[in-house]
């Protein structure tokens, strides 16, 4: 609910509960009026009907006035009166009218006369009635103004807000752009302007502290790695070295290559939420993944694994080259690094999807779990030297160019496939 | 042959030294770029090795000095970053290589070797070691000129345990040596034994004598003998 909505809907709740508390005043307040002022009539009329009797005058000048000698009464209500309303049929349709009826006992003479005097007056329900329809008709004609008004409200005092919103929504983190508020002539959302510019400055600055942080410790940490390397690399050329000590050291060099390709792989990851590879170009997928696959024929055959493709000719995309390349890569060295002995990669380019399967020894790993940072297979042995940053960097290099990369298992293999949904034929 | 490494970090510097004084090397150092400029202004070298982040300005603006004082010397560039761009901007600023940190020693010394061959081996680029004959031009061996036809990974790994002989060579060092980039993407270095024993296969049947030793499956030596 907008936010005029949500305000206009409390003020015509509570209007309406105003409206006929107001009305309904208002219809007893004016009834009590007239009755009064037709009281007031009535009984100017029985005194000069009184008066009159009194001095023996006609008193049929009225044709609702009533005058019958009565031969008794309760003394106590001579000259006294009493007034109600009274209901009569006034006509052959058995119309129903009201009259306001007052009745007094005069003693004139030694003679008892009851007077009976009656006045039209206004009947309650319609006289309700027609509060109502001008209560309903008021209440018809705020809601339409306050609609109107409220359209006018929106677009001429919230559009400030409305900019504003629209501002903040557009505003993406790692592209790292200041937001420019323009100016407000209303406070509120002045304010609000600049708290959020000063929020917004504030998280920009720290993104980029950290950003800076960790490229800078990825930097400095190959200084170290690359030192402990050229030592070990001196130690393994002592000739005195028996096995155990040599085995030692290639553990530790496994490590610190792991270490290094650990570094590596988050310097590029940083990049890519920062996005700093622009450049695009057009690129020959299917060459692309040929070459990737060629690269890695000696391993294909070492493991003894077999590769079934089926990729059409010429499909190209528009994508930094670079960054495709590491896709391709990353999801070769995958198929190949969890596959089986003697196991198949299936390759398939062809509309628009690329998907890249593998046998697997073990089916009940959840595939949505291999996207994770970190995330490594329980399969994985120490001689792998794998980080497990592989597929969050394909993933995230999808995600950039607004590929569909999805995984999972299908008859005993696992795939990964990519939907290169915006493709450019030539 | 005289070299200059150029290197802020000592520990580092020293192991470089350690390494390619091997190769009968005089090996000086400079630890930033105004001890650099002046080794370099006053001294002859024939291979400087220039690392790029100097805590005292860019060793990329030690690259003209190094030509207008040193004009045959070879020019490698160590950079820690490996961004492209310091590559690009040194290969066309005259450098002759480079090479990006961290990086194997045995990688390095190959690829100082390379650069000194073409500097000054100019004209006949044939190495001759025993019964082995190397054109480093059509990059062809002949053992006991007799070609041996090999393919072009196995010269590859032939010439990186040539070029280090006597050292123990890690199968890493090689596949980083010899597959480049990609290899960062090898989960396994075993599938080089198969190159390896083809190549010694191909050796000793053409005659020449078995250089090549396997150490406890941690890597290869090419032993003078």
């Amino acid at each position: 609910m907008k936010l005029l909505n949500k305000i206009s809907y409390y003020f015509l709740v509570s209007s309406l509960l105003v409206f006929f508390v107001m009305f309904y005043l208002i219809y007893i307040l004016m009834y009590q009026a007239i009755e009064f002022n037709t009281d007031k009539h009535l009984k100017n009329i029985l005194h000069k009907v009184v008066h009159n009797l009194k001095k023996e005058k006609d008193v049929a000048y009225y044709n609702l006035v009533e005058i019958n000698e009565v031969d008794s009464c309760d003394e106590n209500l001579i000259g006294k009166y009493s007034i109600q309303d009274a209901k009569y049929i006034v006509d052959e349709d058995n119309n129903i009218e009201t009259f306001r009826e007052l009745v007094s006992y005069v003693k004139v003479k030694n003679s008892i006369y009851k007077i009976t005097l009656r006045a039209s007056i206004l009947e309650k329900e319609l006289f309700l009635r027609d509060i109502l329809v001008i209560a309903s008709i008021s209440y018809i004609l705020l809601i339409i103004i306050l609609f109107y008004l409220n359209k006018t409200i929106s677009k001429k005092i919230l559009r400030d807000f409305y900019n504003t919103l629209d501002k903040i929504s557009k505003f993406m983190l790692n592209e790292r752009k200041r937001i420019i508020f323009d100016k407000s002539n209303i406070y509120e959302f002045d304010q609000l302007n600049q708290k959020i510019q000063f929020l917004i400055d504030n998280i920009i600055r720290e993104y980029n502290t950290l950003k800076q942080f960790s490229d800078e410790t990825n930097h400095e940490i190959q200084t170290p790695i690359s030192i402990i390397k050229s030592k070990m690399e001196l130690l393994l050329q002592n000739v005195e070295l028996k096995e155990q000590d040599l085995c030692n050291i290639k553990i530790m060099l496994n490590n610190i290559k792991k270490l290094e390709k650990l570094s590596k792989s988050l310097l590029l990851l940083n990049k890519l939420e920062t996005q700093e590879f622009f450049n695009k170009d057009l690129i020959n997928l299917s060459e692309e993944i040929m070459s990737v696959l060629d690269e890695f024929e000696e391993m294909l055959v070492f493991k003894g694994i077999k590769l079934i493709k089926n990729i059409i000719n010429d499909f190209y995309i528009k994508a930094n080259e670079s960054l495709i390349s590491i896709l391709i890569t990353n999801i070769i060295t995958n198929a190949i690094k969890y596959n089986v002995e003697k196991g198949e990669i299936l390759v398939c380019l062809e509309n628009n999807e690329l998907v890249v399967s593998n046998t697997v020894e073990n089916l009940s790993e959840n595939p949505d779990k291999f996207f994770n940072r970190f995330y490594r297979s329980k399969k994985e042995n120490d001689d792998i030297v794998g980080v497990g940053l592989g597929l969050s960097i394909a993933k995230k290099i999808c995600e950039m160019y607004d590929f569909d990369i999805t995984n999972g298992y299908e008859n005993n293999f696992y795939f990964i496939k990519i939907n290169f949904k915006t493709t450019e034929k030539i | 042959m005289k070299i200059l490494l150029v290197e802020d970090e000592k520990q580092f510097a020293n192991s470089i030294k350690e390494y390619i004084e091997k190769e009968n090397y005089v090996v000086e150092i400079a630890y930033d770029f105004w001890e650099a400029k002046e080794k370099i202004e006053l001294s002859n070298y024939d291979c400087i090795l220039l690392d790029i982040m100097l805590p005292s300005g860019s060793g990329l603006d030690l690259i003209p000095d190094i030509h207008e004082f040193q004009p045959k010397c070879g020019i490698i560039v160590i950079t820690a970053k490996n961004t492209i761009d310091d590559r690009v901007i040194g290969l066309e600023l005259g450098a002759d290589d480079y090479i990006t940190k961290p990086f194997h020693l045995a990688e390095l010394n190959a690829r100082i070797k390379a650069v000194l061959r073409r500097r000054f081996f100019d004209g006949k680029k044939v190495i001759n070691f025993n019964e082995i004959q190397i054109d480093i031009d059509n990059r062809e061996i002949f053992v006991n000129q007799n070609k041996i036809d090999l393919t072009k990974r196995e010269y590859e790994i032939f010439m990186f345990l040539f070029n280090n002989k006597n050292r123990l060579i890690t199968k890493d060092a090689i596949i980083e040596y010899v597959w480049g980039d990609d290899s960062n993407n090898f989960d396994n270095f075993d599938f080089i034994y198969t190159h390896i024993k083809n190549l010694r296969k191909k050796l000793i049947n053409s005659g020449c004598k078995d250089y090549i030793q396997s150490i406890y499956g941690l890597g290869y030596k090419f032993n003078e003998i």
